[in-house]
């Protein structure tokens, strides 16, 4: 998926590229909301995005791991992008949704304050992180979309979800 | 030598079949030890080999063929009775069948296959041909006549085989394979002739006629082929022959069988020949068929290989023979006159190959995936019946339409039942599986210890589900080790209190209800309890007090602590100290239970209580604060709504008191980290075991027996004492609460108190 997120500077045409997703040129995002900034990910990446249901907390898990959930049968974690930010928690409202995505073949739920639309952009607008561009640690970010009137933020899912919490599980199950 | 250039999905099928044959050959040789002339077991494992060696060979799998080549050579001189394989055979043959295990895994690996040690191969080939010997010159007449013959034996036509190299050096191996497969089909020919033998040895060479064709097949020897599947077609057909069809059958077979020989002596020479066959083939197939010859094409009575041979014109433009062949002719027509059916084993070992198998292989996945759904299923069926309830208690009004909904809801429960205990059953496996590898390990261990061990194995039918067959091998090879090292005694020691020479392990298996016990007992020496309570003191597992207080059990119960070990060598075996601990967690994993006896002088004796599935368990749900967990029924002792005189300290630690004994008690809000301002009151009580001991959670409230589906946690990453989650037949989650992890946290806090009160 994150190859889609790579940042190329061919200036393909919009639309008419690639079909249903972007190819090299096109990107096709799924953007919402956390406290304030507007963030993006890869349609690809996201297998469906749910109203708030329900948590069922587990204990002694990881900080950001809010609790889990029964999607279709599977149990799956849950995390608040707020905590795994450093961000406080906010009150929940009507306009939380839950985005579950597939990283290296886990299934997480992660939970946004509101989901916005699913945009296409090309690629050559988006730019690499600088350092300083919003209050999350620029590692979790893979680049920059310029768009006219705002900044969209392109999240690395394998980097926001991965390697820590992949140590985590493989150290929990030898205890175990 | 890797199997390179072959589709991934032939050589998981070779590994799949052949691993599962490779699993077998192991336990069989090591029963072949205790009797090695079993005319059965001997044709049983040569089988085996047999048709590892053909699989592998279809695949080009060099090294591995070399070996198997050699080892069943080695058997068939056994099987023959030209040898009985004494300790030093049955050496190279588990050799084998490790090199073959090895080379199994490497091929899996997509590694280069390792060359078997030519001591060994020759070392298993001289045991075949050495007390051959005789039997070899006849055996091979044809080999000194050297270099390709214009016209081969029986006026044949001669190619000289050309093949690439790859399946040039297979060919080697084809012509002892064919003489091998003759013998047999030789000695079917028999017992033939008799009408009551007759359908046995039908059965008999169609089998080994079969094998020859799919050994042949390989190397598209055209001539070869064309005779060898003449053989298997007609072979097909003989239960159906009358007296007089097998009488014009009988011969050909026989003649098709002595062109066959002198084809493996070609091969061994590189020439193929060719007869013209044509007519012996067609009136073979024409008789098979039920349709009756022409007087002229009929064979005179008690015609022999040769007169079939001269009859149908095989050797029409040659009718004098070559000097050799004249010695297989001769064979073969002994083969025919002779009559005395009956005490044939060769005739009745590939008959019972043709049982065909009433199964089909499945992916593990997709039962898996069935297993899913059918947990799936289990949670609808609980939600509908929930739904049902809530609909009969609502419609006061409408009884007919809530008996209907009741009556329903009642059916799926049972049907959802019955489709569940029927995929489960589809996962069980005897244990038999794991069971079956025993008894190389235990004759390893008694070599190694040199002890004399006998071990027995009781129940290995009993089925239990495929994941927990896996988990259960390791634990179990610690245990018996464990039995084998410092259980028993050496044979010296026995001797001195009055014990026979040789120890006994009893490995038993039993169902008990919805779970599987396993029992494994030596007659060894026992634990001694001295030595492990000073042990314990010294590791600080309780002080010398505490311990002698102890009763028997659960001072021993301290080896399964980790690095525990009163060994003080320690051995190449065991006596590591990690064994029993990796035991004891591995078991506490499939949610089993371990226990240990002994008595001095007399004996130890493991038990292993394990639920035959590891997917559904029965659960008591409990309420703590705002959520619901679930304990697995089998921890629960008890649930009691104690008094505030039965709950009180011991320093720090609440306990409780009852039935005259005093068991730590945690809390559910401390336990599953409920901050202040959640927890509300905790009435109840449910008493949770794990291997004896004992403790009381307190919870708010119970809610009630449930069957649930265990789903994996493990996505979350780290966890409380928790064993998994499930879904409520509201839909919510609910975590399953690990009674044995509880009791370890407790443990952890409060050691002493809790030795105690267990």
């Amino acid at each position: 998926m994150n190859e889609n997120l790579s940042i190329t500077d061919k200036t393909g045409p919009m639309g008419e590229n690639g079909g249903e997703h972007g190819g090299d040129d096109q990107l096709q995002l799924v953007t919402f909301e956390v406290a304030g900034e507007e963030f993006a990910v890869d349609i690809l990446a996201v297998q469906e995005i749910n109203r708030m249901m329900a948590l069922t907390r587990v204990p002694q898990s990881p900080p950001e791991v809010e609790g889990v959930i029964n999607l279709r049968g599977k149990i799956i974690p849950v995390l608040d992008l707020r905590k795994r930010f450093g961000l406080d928690a906010s009150e929940r409202t009507e306009h939380n949704r839950i985005v579950v995505v597939e990283v290296h073949g886990r299934v997480i739920g992660f939970i946004v304050d509101r989901v916005h639309e699913v945009l296409r952009i090309p690629s050559s607008i988006v730019e690499p992180a600088p350092q300083m561009v919003c209050s999350i640690n620029s590692e979790f970010i893979a680049g920059v979309g310029k768009l006219e009137d705002r900044l969209l933020i392109l999240l690395d899912l394998s980097r926001l979800f991965d390697a820590r919490m992949v140590d985590e599980t493989q150290t929990s199950s030898v205890a175990a | 030598m890797s199997a390179g250039g072959f589709d991934p999905q032939i050589i998981q099928d070779f590994l799949t079949e052949c691993g599962e044959l490779l699993e077998g050959l192991e336990g069989d040789l090591v029963s072949l030890e205790s009797s090695p002339t079993d005319p059965d077991l001997l044709n049983q494992i040569f089988r085996a080999l047999h048709t590892v060696k053909g699989s592998a060979s279809f695949l080009a799998l060099t090294n591995l063929v070399a070996i198997a080549h050699a080892a069943e050579t080695a058997l068939n001189a056994a099987r023959t009775g030209r040898a009985v394989v004494d300790r030093p055979c049955m050496n190279m043959l588990l050799q084998t069948v490790d090199l073959l295990a090895r080379q199994f895994q490497q091929l899996s690996a997509g590694e280069d296959l390792e060359a078997p040690d030519p001591d060994l191969v020759e070392g298993l080939t001289a045991f075949g041909e050495g007390r051959e010997a005789g039997a070899a010159d006849t055996e091979t007449p044809a080999q000194e006549a050297s270099g390709a013959p214009p016209v081969g034996p029986l006026g044949a036509a001669t190619t000289p085989i050309d093949l690439p190299a790859d399946k040039m050096a297979l060919v080697e191996f084809l012509a002892p394979d064919i003489r091998q497969t003759l013998d047999t089909i030789n000695d079917s020919l028999v017992p033939l002739a008799n009408p009551e033998s007759r359908r046995e040895a039908g059965e008999a060479l169609a089998a080994a006629s079969d094998d020859l064709v799919r050994s042949v097949d390989f190397f598209e020897f055209e001539p070869v082929t064309r005779l060898s599947t003449a053989l298997r077609d007609a072979a097909a057909h003989l239960e159906d022959a009358d007296e007089d069809a097998i009488a014009q059958i009988r011969p050909r077979l026989a003649a098709l069988s002595l062109l066959l020989t002198l084809q493996a002596d070609g091969i061994e020479q590189a020439t193929l020949y060719d007869w013209p066959t044509d007519a012996l083939i067609e009136r073979l197939t024409l008789v098979c068929a039920g349709k009756p010859l022409d007087e002229a094409h009929s064979l005179p009575a008690d015609t022999d290989a040769e007169g079939a041979l001269a009859f149908d014109g095989v050797l029409s433009d040659q009718p004098e023979l070559a000097g050799s062949p004249e010695l297989k002719l001769a064979d073969a027509a002994d083969a025919l006159s002779a009559a005395a059916p009956g005490d044939d084993p060769g005739a009745k070992r590939p008959g019972a190959k043709q049982v065909i198998e009433q199964t089909i292989r499945v992916e593990v996945g997709r039962l898996e995936s069935l297993m899913n759904l059918v947990g799936e299923l289990v949670l609808q069926k609980n939600r509908v019946a929930a739904l049902a309830r809530r609909v009969g208690a609502a419609q006061k009004g409408d009884t007919d339409l809530c008996e209907q909904i009741n009556a329903s809801a009642e059916d799926l429960d049972r049907v959802t039942g019955d489709l569940q205990l029927a995929v489960m059953r589809t996962r069980m496996q005897p244990l038999d599986k794991i069971f079956g590898r025993y008894p190389r390990l235990i004759r390893d261990l008694a070599d190694k210890t040199e002890k004399k061990i006998n071990l027995k194995i009781i129940g290995g039918d009993t089925e239990v589900d495929k994941s927990v067959i896996e988990a259960l091998g390791d634990p179990l090879v610690h245990l018996m080790r464990n039995s084998a090292d410092h259980g028993l005694e050496t044979p010296d020691q026995r001797g001195a209190t009055g014990k026979s020479p040789e120890g006994t392990i009893v490995l038993e298996a039993s169902n008990q209800g919805s779970h599987v016990r396993i029992f494994v007992r030596d007659d060894g020496r026992g634990l001694d309890r001295a030595r492990i309570a000073s042990k314990a003191v010294e590791r600080g597992l309780a002080t010398r007090e505490e311990v002698d207080a102890l009763p028997d059990r659960d001072v021993f119960r301290f080896i399964f602590e980790a690095g525990f070990s009163t060994v003080e060598q320690v051995s190449d075996l065991s006596g590591r100290g990690v064994g029993m601990d990796v035991v004891r967690t591995n078991i506490g994993k499939l949610n089993g239970t371990i226990d240990v006896s002994s008595t001095p002088g007399q004996g130890t004796t493991f038990t292993i209580s394990i639920p035959l599935t590891v997917a559904i368990m029965q659960a008591m749900m409990v309420r703590v604060a705002d959520e619901i967990y679930a304990i697995p029924l089998d921890n629960v002792v008890e649930i009691l709504r104690p008094s505030d005189e039965m709950v009180y300290s011991i320093g720090d630690s609440p306990v409780l008191k009852t039935r005259g004994s005093v068991l730590p008690l945690i809390s559910a809000f401390d336990a599953f980290e409920y901050p202040p301002e959640r927890r509300t009151e905790t009435p109840f009580v449910v008493i949770l075991s794990v291997n004896e001991r004992q403790i009381g959670l307190q919870v708010s409230e119970l809610i009630g027996q449930q069957e649930i589906v265990i789903k994996p946690l493990e996505a979350v990453g780290r966890a409380g004492p928790l064993s998994g989650a499930t879904v409520r037949d509201d839909g919510g989650v609910s975590l399953i609460i690990d009674a044995s992890g509880l009791i370890r946290a407790a443990e952890g806090r409060k050691a002493p108190e809790l030795q105690r009160a267990a």
